[in-house]
């Protein structure tokens, strides 16, 4: 591998940490913003607004933000028993076999990719929210862009996968 | 081609992607966007129903417990006391046959009374119920099995957020679901605990032999320390829900706060090991929830191809009496139950049963709990198994595959069946405990 | 010949806005289009099968069905207007009165239109009433003081007509009331009748108490406007007669279903009380502006609020409505 390349995967590997890290804070926050509102709503007669809205869009963060990680660490689930059996049978079948669903995986997440773009795009130009005014809203954008950056990097992660398998390495 | 054939295609493609081992989210939505795309004509509008739902199906407060719950699990076992809890378990039941396998579907159920989710209940024992089991000379794959057939205890015991949906589906009241899913919840876990009494008796081969060594002495001194701040949590979580003080959604902060303080106070928390607990939460949450979404895509797709629609119309419009009604409801959900998450099946199939059951006077609310059980069985089936998924996602263990899990839940599955049929012969399982509240 | 259209709702059947379509909207066109050699293969996608709740305006405006049941109170970011009188409680408990001047203001005014246009929705009528939002709580409440310090579970823009009474609005999930209430989370909701009864929250929550938060409008039957557009006239016609006929059929199945709700809920033993004009006036005046803030908040980004407002009160005024409170006039 050149430098530059070498370079450059590292670079993906310390924007997927990245996400990683973030989106567990998410998680960490979430479980602080719910027992915050138990204990204010309990103690203090005064809950916090919104909960319910954060948690549901805090959810979509958190998978999109923790998905390349997973993807890299091969955590995405799968049947593994043809593709055990046929590593020790048929080591050229099971690489090609590897390349081909990343490949898939590729077309996939590039699909989600092109078509979270314009829900994106709306959620800015229209200044999206969920809430109701006058109560707690809170904007969509942010989660948009999350899936989106968490594909670009999807995508990177599987480009990486199918030039490692091609190269012959695991 | 019909929609109808274009669905059933789409099915047994998605069949043969999963076992040649394509990751099974991006399997279900390659299949459905290419299914949708074939039924509609336009991969444009395909692309549109997949930005939809992969944007819009878990935003939702509901599936915003299953990282707290999991962390919840994982903060429990990290700080011991899922080991604790086993040691004492252990002192108590290791005597009986099975003793620590049953107590692990006992804990399950009292787990049942804080969780609305059967995913938590997987995730939690998996990380507290199957080292704990091994350790004490079970194989993993009964171990694992014993975990995956009791997370259904789950959404059984109340509270139950697919019973929560059934009611929204058919306008029954959830608190009279909720007592009724007691005791058929309590019947299942009776019946798990026969099943492996039976199986360690009759294939020890298959749950491997209850070694004794690994037991550590304990004395009742020692007995008592470790019981008490796993006591100390559960009193707190259930009288929390039950007195008011948080709903059973909240109840996984509230969990977690509480085992995180045990952890600190037993000094076995630290910044570090929190750093990789909220990590592996975080993976396991994306796994999960990304297979949700693309089970849901799956699900609209074969929604569009009218397949489950004609199916229903077919045990709808087939004139047959009741019992074999029934019967072919409950076959249609559990083979949908192979390929489909809970809610999806829940959502396509109740909706299609509603006019006949009106017609045949069908007592709604043990007709929910029935469908429940049913849909449950799905949790365990092979390909698509939720259970089984979110098992292997927390063992993170590639010498356990896959299908040895789901060989390891399938007599559990098997045995639900037999849940279904006493609730058959015998609705009062299920609607007995209205009759008798005032 | 033969046009298909799937049909899209995020909740099942059993809900009155969802029913109306196999009960009235579909047999309506269909009868409409009799002699004309164009006849309508309605599928039915309700209940979430091919969208949730609130993600119909997407699926319409997609494509992905042609029609479907706009919910502009689960959309307020791209339906904010329609919201109106979730922001002007205390008008009118009638939901005819209520439906049918929203339902003519989004049939003919641009200003109301526009929200659909701009989803490529073309708004057929058919309006989603919803009935006289009450007060369920396991208290008496003969004032507003026996609210003080109480946890009262709403949801959406509700949350807001809490303001000023004491007290504690809680955001809940109606699924959960029930449950939550009879642990004692809660002492009460606001919700409707026709939505009370079957969730029997009366057993947990016995005491209702009307205070005349009053009836709403939550959206409107919907269709793709694209396809809308490529149908003949015939069709066209066809299907707003269809909406029509589906309005009529909803709000007279409302009124009916709210007078049993309403009976059975007070047969099962729940004390129904209608409050006091003193306790209903200081409810209404002891709130904050609502309307007002709404209203400012939809002028910043650029739309009409403030003329919405005007126009929906002077409106209702006069069809001779006693508004508790003139939202408008402050
Ligand atoms: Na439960
Ligand atoms: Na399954």
């Amino acid at each position: 591998m050149t430098g530059s390349l070498k370079a450059v995967t590292r670079a993906l590997d310390v924007v997927i940490d990245g996400m990683n890290l973030v989106g567990s804070l998410l998680i960490g926050g979430l479980v602080l913003l719910v027992s915050t509102d138990v204990a204010l709503r309990n103690i203090a007669n005064s809950p916090l607004i919104g909960v319910p809205e954060i948690v549901a869009l805090s959810i979509v963060g958190i998978v999109f933000l923790q998905l390349p990680y997973a993807m890299r660490e091969n955590r995405l689930t799968r049947s593994d028993a043809i593709p055990d059996m046929l590593v020790r049978r048929n080591p050229s079948l099971h690489r090609w076999m590897e390349v081909i669903f990343n490949l898939v995986a590729l077309v996939v997440v590039a699909l989600i990719l092109g078509f979270t773009w314009p829900l994106a795009e709306k959620a800015f130009a229209n200044n999206l929210f969920i809430g109701a005014t006058g109560t707690f809203t809170a904007p969509l954008w942010p989660v948009r862009i999350a899936v989106i950056v968490s594909c670009v990097v999807m995508l990177l992660q599987l480009l990486r996968h199918v030039s490692r398998q091609m190269g012959g390495r695991q | 081609m019909t929609p109808f054939d274009i669905g059933l295609i789409c099915i047994a493609v998605l069949v043969v992607l999963v076992l040649a081992g394509l990751y099974v989210p991006i399997a279900l939505i390659a299949t459905s966007f290419c299914g949708v795309w074939a039924i509609k004509g336009s991969p444009i509008l395909a692309g549109k129903m997949l930005g939809l739902a992969v944007n819009d199906s878990i935003a939702s407060y509901y599936f915003g417990i299953i990282p707290l719950f999991v962390l919840m699990g994982f903060l429990v076992a990290e700080s011991d006391l899922g080991q604790d809890a086993y040691d004492v378990a252990n002192a108590v039941l290791g005597r009986l046959t099975g003793g620590l396998a049953m107590g692990t579907v006992g804990a399950n159920a009292i787990f049942a009374a804080i969780t609305g989710i059967s995913i938590a209940s997987a995730a939690v024992f998996t990380r507290v119920a199957v080292p704990e089991m091994v350790r004490h000379g079970y194989t993993r794959r009964f171990a694992v099995g014993v975990v995956a057939g009791s997370s259904v205890l789950g959404m059984l015991i109340p509270p139950s957020l697919l019973l929560i949906l059934y009611a929204v589906l058919t306008e029954q009241s959830v608190g009279d679901l909720f007592l009724a899913g007691i005791v058929p919840g309590l019947l299942l876990a009776t019946i798990f605990c026969l099943l492996i009494m039976a199986m360690i008796i009759l294939r020890p081969s298959f749950t491997g032999k209850h070694d004794h060594s690994a037991t550590k002495k304990e004395t009742a001194l020692s007995i008592a320390r470790k019981a008490f701040p796993i006591l100390l949590l559960i009193v707190c979580v259930l009288g929390g829900i039950y007195g008011g003080v948080f709903t059973p959604v909240e109840a996984g902060a509230i969990g977690c706060v509480g085992a995180f303080i045990l952890g600190l106070a037993k000094r076995k928390l630290t910044l570090r090991r929190l750093r990789v607990v909220l990590l592996e939460t975080g993976i396991i949450t994306a796994t999960i929830c990304f297979l949700i979404i693309a089970a849901q895509m799956y699900s609209r797709m074969l929604a569009f191809s009218q397949v489950p629609q004609e199916f229903g119309a077919l045990i709808a419009g087939s004139d047959m009496g009741f019992l074999p009604v029934l019967l072919l409801y409950l076959l249609a959900v559990i083979l949908l139950g192979m390929i489909l998450d809970s809610s999806s099946i829940m959502l396509i199939m109740v909706p299609i049963m509603l006019p006949i059951l009106a017609q045949l006077n069908v007592d709604l609310i043990w007709f929910g709990i029935l469908t429940v059980v049913a849909v449950e069985m799905g949790l365990l089936t092979p390909p698509f198994g939720i259970s089984v998924f979110v098992i292997k996602a927390t063992l993170n263990d590639p010498s356990v595959g896959l299908g040895e899990i789901f060989a390891g839940a399938f007599p559990f599955a098997l045995s639900m069946l037999i849940a279904v049929g006493l609730l058959i012969a015998f609705p009062g399982i299920a609607t007995g405990i209205l009759t008798l509240s005032p | 010949d033969t046009i298909s259209a799937t049909v899209v709702a995020g909740h099942p059947e059993v809900f009155r806005w969802v029913k109306m379509f196999p009960a009235a909207f579909e047999p309506a066109v269909q009868k409409a289009l009799e002699g004309t050699g164009h006849q309508i293969s309605f599928s039915n996608q309700f209940g979430g099968s091919i969208a949730g709740v609130g993600e119909e305006l997407e699926t319409v405006e997609d494509g992905l069905a042609e029609i479907g049941i706009i919910q502009s109170l689960f959309d307020p970011a791209k339906m904010p207007l329609q919201n109106v009188t979730y922001y002007t409680p205390f008008v009118s408990p009638n939901p005819r009165t209520v439906n049918e001047l929203m339902n003519e203001l989004v049939l003919t005014d641009p200003r109301l239109q526009a929200a659909f246009t701009q989803h490529n929705i073309v708004p057929l009528g058919g309006p989603l009433a919803i009935d006289d939002y009450l007060l369920l709580t396991t208290f008496p409440v003969k004032s507003l003081d026996d609210l003080k310090g109480r946890k009262i579970a709403t949801a959406g823009a509700a949350v807001s007509w809490l303001d000023g009474t004491g007290a504690v609005g809680v955001s809940g999930q109606i699924p959960l009331y029930y449950n939550d209430i009879k642990t004692g989370v809660y002492d009460g909701v606001i919700l409707f009748a026709t939505a009370a009864l079957p969730a029997k929250l009366h057993e947990v929550a016995p005491y209702i108490t009307r205070v005349g938060f009053g009836a709403q409008y939550a959206g409107e039957i919907g269709a793709n406007a694209e396809w809308f557009k490529s149908q003949p006239p015939e069709v066209q016609k066809a299907l707003r007669e269809g909406a029509k006929a589906a309005g009529d059929w909803y709000l007279r199945s409302l009124e009916e279903g709210t007078d049993a709700a309403l009976a059975k809920m007070a047969a099962e033993g729940a004390h129904i009380t209608i409050a006091s004009e003193d306790m209903r006036k200081a409810w209404a005046k002891g709130m904050k502006n609502i309307a007002q803030e709404w209203a400012n908040k939809a002028d910043t980004s650029g739309l009409p609020g403030t003329e919405i407002l005007k126009l929906y009160m002077d409106r209702m005024r006069n069809a001779g409505v006693k508004p508790l409170r003139d939202w408008d006039k402050e």
